[in-house]
């Protein structure tokens, strides 16, 4: 070999081992995301994926059993046949060791189907409907964040019977979301010494809810329960003052509040529930909320940014304690999970009423007061008192 | 009695709302001739447009009607001449797969733009009303009522006392009859749907002041404007208002007097499409 040939091989020999250090890397660990970036629930969907990003940054900051995580996020567009098709796509192609994310209870029956089929880790943040409970009662490998719709309906009335009311007159929107919520409503209002002195159905998305709410204010009951979209809090708040219906409280469910409702002058001391508010008085959650403003330069407003957040953390925490990839020794993990996130909630899996292992089994209650979410029950995590009965006008 | 007339005003106040987002449907069906099944859409885009004038300019929706009007107005040209008038003498079925493709487009295209986020515009008269005696009316829905009845009445005086508006009327009754009498076709049915998108965009924006406004906001308005359509008589403008009347007042007593009510307010409106496709095809009001 000629000595002007030599330059050349010494560089074909450092690319060489170069290449070779590359293919010693140990491989990615990856974990599946199903979450809904379009369609009707896009919004909190956009709001996961920011903060699996977050989560992400912080979980390859030290990596897990020496490897990078990487995530894989598919968009469920709210659609069925989609999750599901991700779901069997994660698995399969992408072989990842843990599905998470989760969001609608329609898109989750269709994942649950696939998930039983072909079994890995399912972390899953969404889904209320008891029926996604259900179909997934005897899998152990199955753990769910988000409150079922039997807990969230126990804090609702918990919380009424704190403030000191006694009757409720309910309004729900007669599809399947605010239906759910009225079936089993009187049983959990007995229970906490509250009567429902009547209940009556609307329609989504009705322009005018005069008629509803002057029957509620016929009723005289001390809370106006409103079990609506987040569309319908607009005409409900705005019509309420028109009328000057002045219950002691206002208490809306929605999934989640329409942009700009801070500011409209109907909805200042309307009181609502939610799984978390940035507001709460809690350092984890603080400096997530902080984290999270700085990394996106906008509020985390919506519950499912640290509900996201949490999920992927606690998974990765999960895998470096079983040491292994191996889905009973990630199970067993999973179980042990006593993490202190920013939801404010210790967050353990337990039993609940069908599943084996089941997250967080209760809401907070905010109210709106003077453009803000202000978290006011339970007493640990309240910010200020809530205004009650709310001084409607003044 | 109080409450009668309480619930008699609730009537009347919904029936100005549907009045004002059906007239520019009834337009498009009698004069073009076309089921515009992205009417919704043109109102949703009205909305948006007072939604960020409002927020960004603090332009009163009030304020923004001209510009709504010809924004919209312009888009429905635009839409009118790039598509529409390809299909005029298709087949229904074209023309329904036509407007119902545009629609979902217009949809998309505002969810790509705006997310689907429902949007609450913070207009700080939103929540007011005023007492007339016993029973109180909401501020924006009396003013809505108002200019539904001045639009809807403007409109008619265009038909009937100008003569574009007769040759709207000309070419809704005989096209072949109006271009032989030198009509232009072609434009009066342009001018035609043009004003029937000004008309929804006009609507949406003053759907600000009591409305979230998001990508899916026009589907429910679609629905009534076309039972309001078939209780005045298919492309029968005169009969919105009065068909109006009719849906709402129905709408608002069976809501109050029945018991479970307010779950029944769709069913109405479409036991009266029923009842009246059964009973008297041609409308009520025709």
């Amino acid at each position: 070999m000629g000595s002007r040939f030599r330059p050349y091989a010494w560089a074909v020999a450092v690319v060489a081992v170069a290449l070779s250090q590359v293919g010693a890397q140990p491989p990615t660990l990856r974990i599946g995301a199903i979450v809904p970036l379009t369609g009707p629930a896009g919004v909190s969907g956009q709001f996961m994926q920011k903060a699996y990003e977050l989560a992400l940054e912080e979980v390859n900051r030290t990596g897990v059993l020496g490897r990078r995580v990487e995530l894989i996020v598919e968009n469920d567009r709210g659609d069925p046949p989609t999750g599901a098709a991700a779901y069997v796509k994660l698995v399969t192609r992408d072989q990842v060791v843990a599905v998470i994310g989760g969001l609608q209870s329609s898109v989750s029956i269709a994942v649950a189907a696939q998930a039983r089929q072909r079994p890995v880790l399912m972390a899953w943040t969404g889904a209320a409907a008891v029926v996604v409970e259900q179909a997934l009662a005897d899998a152990d490998w199955f753990f769910h964040y988000h409150p079922w719709q039997y807990h969230n309906a126990d804090s609702t009335y918990r919380f009424i019977r704190s403030t000191g009311a006694r009757t409720i007159f309910l309004a729900y929107e007669d599809g399947p979301f605010g239906s759910s919520a009225v079936d089993e409503a009187r049983a959990f209002a007995r229970q906490y010494g509250l009567e429902i002195v009547a209940a009556e159905a609307f329609k989504t998305g009705s322009p005018d809810l005069t008629p509803l709410l002057t029957k509620a204010r016929g009723s005289a009951a001390d809370v106006f329960l409103f079990v609506g979209f987040d569309h319908d809090v607009i005409p409900m708040a705005t019509q309420a003052r028109q009328l000057g219906y002045s219950p002691k409280m206002i208490l809306g469910s929605p999934p989640s509040w329409p942009v700009g409702f801070e500011k409209l002058p109907a909805g200042n001391y309307i009181t609502g529930m939610a799984l978390w508010v940035p507001s709460i008085r809690h350092p984890a959650s603080q400096r997530f909320v902080r984290a999270y403003r700085e990394r996106f330069r906008e509020e985390p407003s919506s519950y499912w940014a640290p509900l996201a957040y949490t999920n992927l953390i606690t998974v990765a925490q999960a895998i470096q304690r079983a040491r292994s990839t191996e889905l009973g020794a990630l199970v067993q993990a999973m179980r042990q999970t006593e993490y202190d996130g920013p939801i404010g909630m210790r967050l353990t899996f337990k039993r609940s009423l069908y599943g084996r292992n089941q997250g967080f089994t209760r809401l907070m209650a905010f109210q709106w007061q003077n453009g803000r979410q202000v978290a006011v029950w339970p007493e640990e995590l309240a910010e200020a008192k809530l205004a009650y009965p709310a001084p409607w006008g003044r | 009695m109080d409450t009668f007339l309480q619930v008699l005003a609730f009537g009347v106040l919904r029936a100005g709302l549907y009045a004002l987002t059906s007239v520019g449907l009834a337009l498009a069906v009698g004069v073009v001739g076309i089921v515009n099944f992205a009417h919704g859409e043109f109102l949703m885009l009205g909305a948006f447009l007072g939604y960020w004038l409002f927020v960004l300019y603090h332009v009163d929706p009030l304020v923004a009607l001209p510009a709504s009007a010809v924004a919209l107005g312009g888009l429905g040209a635009v839409t009118y001449h790039v598509a529409i008038r390809r299909v005029l003498q298709a087949a229904p079925l074209n023309q329904t797969l036509l407007t119902f493709g545009l629609s979902i487009a217009l949809q998309n295209l505002a969810v790509v733009l705006w997310t689907g986020d429902n949007r609450a515009a913070p207009i700080p008269y939103a929540h007011l009303s005023v007492a007339l005696g016993s029973v109180r009316v909401g501020l924006p829905q009396a003013v809505v009522s108002a200019l539904a009845a001045l639009l809807t009445v403007a409109l008619y005086l265009v038909l009937d006392r100008t003569r574009t508006g007769k040759a709207m009327q000309a070419v809704a009754q005989d096209r072949l009859g109006a271009s032989l009498v030198g009509i232009e076709v072609d434009d009066a049915y342009r001018l035609a749907f043009a004003l029937s998108a000004g008309l929804a965009g006009m609507a949406g924006t003053l759907l600000v002041m009591q409305f979230a406004v998001s990508p899916y906001m026009g589907l429910s308005f679609t629905l009534r404007s076309f039972a309001i359509l078939v209780v005045a008589g298919l492309g029968n403008v005169r009969g919105v208002l009065p068909a109006s009347v009719v849906l709402g007042l129905a709408e608002a007593f069976v809501e109050y007097y029945l018991p479970g009510g307010t779950g029944w307010s769709e069913a109405v409106f479409f036991v009266l499409i029923f009842a009246v496709l059964v009973a008297r095809p041609q409308g009520l009001f025709r």
